[in-house]
């Protein structure tokens, strides 16, 4: 059984690529964002909050995502933002994964 | 008002991250934020909780670290060689000076003694014989 230090550095191959994906369908606050990767992955998909804002802050940084800060109810929250060039990394991204996948399923059998 | 547990869990995760330090600050700064977003919809969060969700501090640190190698690898290289440099060039100056000040004050100490001790060669006797002795 992988340790917990093995996954998480297995998960973090497709982390962004997911966290782009469900940034295309809205814009979508951090703790937002890893609620609705645990519960689409059915909890096959759990990563730590901060491994999230490390990959979000990684995709600011490079102009993918944006963040902008909206008031809320209780409190104000943080909501980032698919940019252009986001859309454009995250469809090389699925290219890349689409092909590499079919290559790996073809190497195990499975 | 912040919640304790949200500044002591910040407080250790700066402790622990290592990299570029202009990266450091911003990512702590995102992270606050996203930490105050947290704390909205669990108010009465503790440490182990924030552990558990946020990650451990030093699970952080190697998340960040695989996130921005490059950067802090050389970072911590060059902050070592530049202070290695300082350091040396420092106690070099420092020798120097001590140097000067000792002999300097070796000298004045043979004048208060009443004479100053000058040591001539052979053939500047020979050449100058008259400027060889000087009374003080």
């Amino acid at each position: 059984m992988l340790s917990d230090k093995e996954l998480a550095e297995f998960k973090r191959g497709p982390l962004q690529m997911l966290v782009l994906f469900l940034l295309k369908e809205a814009d979508k606050y951090g703790y937002q964002l890893n609620q609705e990767l645990k519960r689409r992955s059915n909890g096959n998909f759990v990563v730590a909050g901060s491994v999230l804002y490390i990959v979000l802050y990684r995709l600011e940084e490079k102009g993918y995502v944006s963040k902008r800060k909206e008031e809320g109810v209780k409190k104000a929250h943080v909501f980032y933002h698919l940019e252009p060039a986001g859309e454009a990394f995250l469809s090389d991204l699925l290219d890349a994964y689409h092909a590499m996948s079919a290559g790996v399923q073809s190497v195990i059998g499975e | 008002m912040e919640d304790v547990s949200v500044i002591e869990y910040l407080r250790l995760i700066k402790l622990n991250l290592i990299g570029d330090k202009h990266k450091k600050e911003e990512f702590t700064a995102s992270l606050k934020d996203n930490l105050s977003n947290y704390l909205a919809e669990h108010p009465q969060v503790t440490l182990d909780e924030l552990f558990t969700e946020f990650g451990t501090p030093e699970e952080v640190s190697e998340e960040f670290a695989a996130a921005f190698p490059s950067s802090s690898l050389a970072d911590a290289r060059t902050k070592s060689w530049a202070i290695k440099v300082f350091v040396a060039a420092g106690i070099f100056v420092a020798a120097v000076i001590v140097f000067c000040t000792i002999y300097n004050l070796c000298q004045h100490e043979d004048f208060r003694n009443g004479y100053y001790v000058e040591t001539v060669s052979e053939s500047e006797m020979a050449s100058s014989p008259e400027s060889s002795v000087e009374y003080y």
